[in-house]
């Protein structure tokens, strides 16, 4: 069956009629996240399936649950009134038949006024058409459309063949009890061999019933004979329990024994992890030390504007003014008093010489008061009129023994003296020209301080960013987080504690067992001791040749299924290898270990030495998943299975890098007769695009290109969000 | 007449257009004290522990770049504590030295006149002293209208700022 193309009409971010036409071989959807490949991916799953898969939650939901999400917002917005409808269509080829199937499926809203109705269910066409009739017919019997889907692809292999990317960890997920067993089910032949078993176990049941029956017919005692007969079914049944239990304690440790090695494999990531962990938690704690240290230095930064008076800087000018300012107030103030001074003194002088010339009151002064009424000088006998200079020299006898000598005290004084307030600003200003002198080597130093811790914190926060990128790196390389990682070391002790137990508990139970068996045994010879006559020869035969075809059917089913596996293993490897061409540090080879339970295998990586390879990252796990999904498939080939159903996988080699995705599209187009993949790695690297395009060893079917209509930032409205689709071969 | 003491006993004022400034740099005394660490306060851009700091810086930047723009007439004016209360007490008699020294007041003279004369230059000393203040305010407002990101990205802005024109 070959998918021939899909048409997407409305649906989600494919809005108005779009068309992918399909061939054998590789078909490539290349675009960009969020450019529309999941939304590709769900077109398919909701014509088959009526669900879509949801990132976000990881999970499949129904029309019922999405509801107008599957319809264009273009076309939403661009409907005024009246129905909108979203369909997709699948074009089947049955090549051997020669006939076509067409599944459409539909969902329609409708727009009245400003609200959208939605209906609850979508509509599901399905037609079929022989080629050589020229209509198609609309296949209305839901038993006869279940059978056509079940053509297309049955359920028990779907999980191998539709899948995204992400759930590639879950399809084979070989924690999961007979995963692989189950799968090789699916695959090949192998229940035809436990039905086999099934009857040859019934079959020898029945003889022994029948043999035991006729011995204790020919019994001497018949009442001991049923006294063993009842105990001896009563120990089978405790052996019974005990194997039981044995099978139980051995799943146990089958499953702690896959769960360890799982363990180990991410044990040395998770360690690391975990010192990193601690390492990015010291570097955080330094960081916050520097940080509390620089940033109380920050805070003194500003204080020192006035603790260490930065804020006089460069101010140094103003004492300068007020130096020649108080200077000069100073000498004026001195000048002034010296004047003073020098005048009092030239007074005093003066008052002094007249006090030499004539002793005081000599002549008396009502002698004097006469010559001067008189104006005349009666020592010398000379005229002296009022007023001249002889009678003013007359006077000064009488005012001089008024004078006194002055004192500078007697002076007029200024009102204010602010000598000692103005000394004290100029004081205070000398003080702190001083210390202006030394800011600018004040500041610098205290910089440099800074500087250096904030050199220290960048360093410390660089250190800090490195390790959480290495701690993101490794997280999102072994999908393990902090937390996860601290567990899985815990998990993995507890795991290997319940080995060891479980180890000593199937010895326990088998030297029990072992005991009961000779218990059976004693009673068994007890029992045939007791038997007179004899058993017919017929009888003992049957028993012989049931029991004989009991061990060849177990022991056939075992080496069939041991066959198998081998050739599971071997088409693995050839696979593995393929993929793994690009990357020459790939190495070891796929084997698959049958666990304790004898019920299912484990792929693990061995070197040539066959010694297992541990500390496998995510990337590696699910190219020998994909692998040994592949291996699932391909031993199959030539039996029609994958003749006839289509891979579709979105994304399926984001998780292991570009080295291996030319490997895997060899390997996908060798195993499936037709593969549609949607990958984004062919979008970014066109080297890796020119090679799918163009290397002879990929048989290639449709290679399209998608891209969104509106660019990236406009991305929030999607009212007028379309689809571009171009085919590049 | 203690002439220090008189004029430390005056409260200049300033144009009130530059309160939500001196709020924004400043960590908020009284009611807001304790609410949040000193760290905390700096980081949301507080450069100044209190409101006169934030005075002093601007009547010194006045001085310094020799700026001194008077008060409009008319504008209305906030009160501002009085200077007996700035600390350090010697930068604030730094500041008043420079005052003194950029007034035109005659020293001499000063020493001959009257208590209330006396009065009378005091106010004219704190007139000067407002006149830098917001001179130094005007310098700071323009830089932050010329270029925000100098305050916004600046840890140390204020004191570059002394730098600047040096």
């Amino acid at each position: 069956m070959i998918l021939t193309s899909i048409e997407l009409n409305n649906f989600m971010c494919y809005a108005g009629p779009n068309r992918f036409d399909f061939k054998e071989g590789i078909n490539v959807i290349i675009g960009d996240n969020g450019y529309g490949k999941s939304k590709l991916f769900d077109a398919f799953y909701w014509v088959m399936y009526d669900q879509c898969f949801n990132t976000s939650q990881k999970a499949f939901r129904n029309t019922s649950q999405l509801k107008k999400l599957i319809v264009s917002d273009k076309a939403i917005a661009e409907t005024d009134q009246g129905p909108i409808t979203a369909s997709v269509i699948l074009t089947f080829h049955n090549t051997e038949k020669d006939s076509i199937y067409i599944l459409e499926r539909r969902y329609q809203v409708r727009k009245v006024g400003d609200s959208i109705m939605e209906d609850t269910e979508s509509e599901e066409i399905v037609s079929h058409k022989e080629m050589s009739i020229l209509n198609a017919r609309v296949v209305t019997d839901p038993v006869k459309i279940e059978a056509i889907k079940r053509s297309i692809l049955p359920d028990n292999i779907k999980p191998y063949m539709w899948f995204q990317g992400e759930q590639v960890e879950s399809i084979i997920d070989f924690n999961k009890h007979d995963t692989l067993t189950q799968a090789i089910n699916v695959l090949s032949n192998i229940t035809r061999f436990d039905n086999i078993i099934e009857i040859a176990d019934s079959l020898k049941e029945s003889s022994t019933k029948e043999l035991n029956r006729k011995q204790r017919d020919l019994s001497k005692d018949r009442g001991e004979s049923e006294r063993l007969e009842l105990e001896r079914q009563q120990v089978l049944n405790q052996i019974k329990q005990l194997e039981l239990q044995e099978l139980q304690v051995k799943d146990n440790l089958a499953k702690a024994e896959e769960r360890s090695e799982t363990l180990l494999n991410k044990q040395a990531e998770a360690t690391k992890i975990r010192e990193l962990e601690e390492r990015r938690k010291s570097i955080e704690r330094n960081l916050a030390e520097v940080q509390v240290e620089f940033n109380s230095e920050q805070v003194n930064l500003h204080k020192r504007m006035f603790t260490n008076k930065w804020v006089l800087k460069g101010t140094d000018g103003l004492f300068e003014e007020y130096s020649l300012l108080y200077n000069d107030f100073e000498q004026k103030k001195l000048q002034k008093q010296a004047d003073l001074k020098a005048k009092i003194k030239a007074e005093n002088e003066m008052v002094k010489e007249m006090q030499t010339r004539l002793p005081i009151d000599v002549p008396e002064p009502i002698h004097v008061q006469t010559m001067l009424s008189v104006e005349r000088c009666l020592v010398c006998d000379r005229e002296a009129p009022k007023d001249s200079p002889a009678w003013l020299k007359m006077k000064e006898l009488l005012d001089r023994s008024q004078m006194k000598l002055k004192k500078l005290e007697d002076e007029d004084q200024p009102l204010q003296n602010f000598s000692p307030d103005l000394k004290k600003l100029y004081q205070n200003g000398l003080v702190m020209s001083h210390v202006i002198g030394r800011i600018d080597e004040d500041i610098a130093s205290t910089f440099e301080r800074l500087e250096k811790l904030s050199t220290k914190r960048k360093s410390l926060a660089d250190d800090l960013r490195k390790v959480e990128q290495e701690v993101n790196a490794l997280i999102a390389d072994t999908a393990l987080n902090v937390s996860d990682a601290t567990n899985l070391l815990n998990e993995y002790s507890a795991q290997n504690d319940l080995t060891r137990r479980s180890i000593t508990e199937v010895s326990n139970l088998e030297h029990l067992i072992g005991r009961k068996k000779e218990g059976l045994d004693s009673i068994n010879k007890k029992l045939s001791d007791l038997v007179v006559g004899e058993v017919p020869a017929y009888l003992n035969e049957k028993v012989k040749v049931l029991d004989d075809f009991h061990k060849v059917a177990h022991s056939t089913r075992k080496r069939v299924f041991n066959k198998l596996v081998q050739m599971l293993e071997a088409e693995a490897n050839k696979h593995y290898l393929e993929m793994i061409q690009g990357n020459l540090s790939a190495r070891g080879v796929i084997r698959l270990k049958e666990l304790s339970n004898g019920k299912n295998y484990m792929p693990e990586l061995v070197d040539e030495q066959g010694n297992v390879l541990l500390q496998l990252n995510t990337g590696n796990i699910i190219l020998i998943k994909l692998a040994t999904i592949m291996a699932i498939i391909s031993a199959r080939q030539g039996s029609r299975d994958t003749e006839l159903y289509t891979l579709i996988t979105d994304a399926p080699m984001s998780v292991f890098g570009e080295d291996y995705t030319i490997g895997f599209c060899k390997t996908v187009s060798k195993v499936y007769k037709q593969s549609i993949i949607m990958s984004k790695e062919f979008y970014r690297n066109e080297v890796l695009r020119e090679k799918l395009l163009h290397s002879e060893e990929i048989k290639l079917g449709k290679v399209y290109m998608i891209t969104p209509s509106i660019s990236e930032n406009e991305r929030t409205n999607r009212n007028s969000l379309s689809t571009n689709i171009k085919a590049l071969n | 007449m203690e002439l220090l003491k008189r004029l430390k006993d005056r409260a200049p004022e300033y144009d009130e257009q530059y309160y939500q400034m001196i709020l924004d740099y400043t960590i908020e005394q009284g009611a807001g004290m304790g609410r949040s660490s000193e760290e905390d306060r700096w980081k949301q851009g507080k450069y100044f522990s209190t409101r006169y700091e934030m005075y002093m810086y601007a009547t010194l930047l006045g001085l310094k770049k020799n700026y001194r723009l008077p008060i409009a007439k008319g504008t209305k004016k906030q009160k501002f504590i009085e200077i007996r209360s700035w600390q350090p007490m010697e930068v604030t008699d730094y500041i008043i030295m420079g005052v003194v020294a950029k007034s035109s007041i005659d020293l001499n003279d000063l020493e001959n006149l009257e208590d209330k004369e006396v009065e009378d230059k005091l106010t004219e000393l704190r007139s000067v002293l407002e006149e830098y203040a917001n001179g130094g305010f005007d310098l700071i407002r323009s830089k932050k209208e010329e270029s925000p990101d100098f305050f916004q990205q600046n840890e140390n802005c204020f004191i570059d700022l002394l730098n600047e024109g040096n």
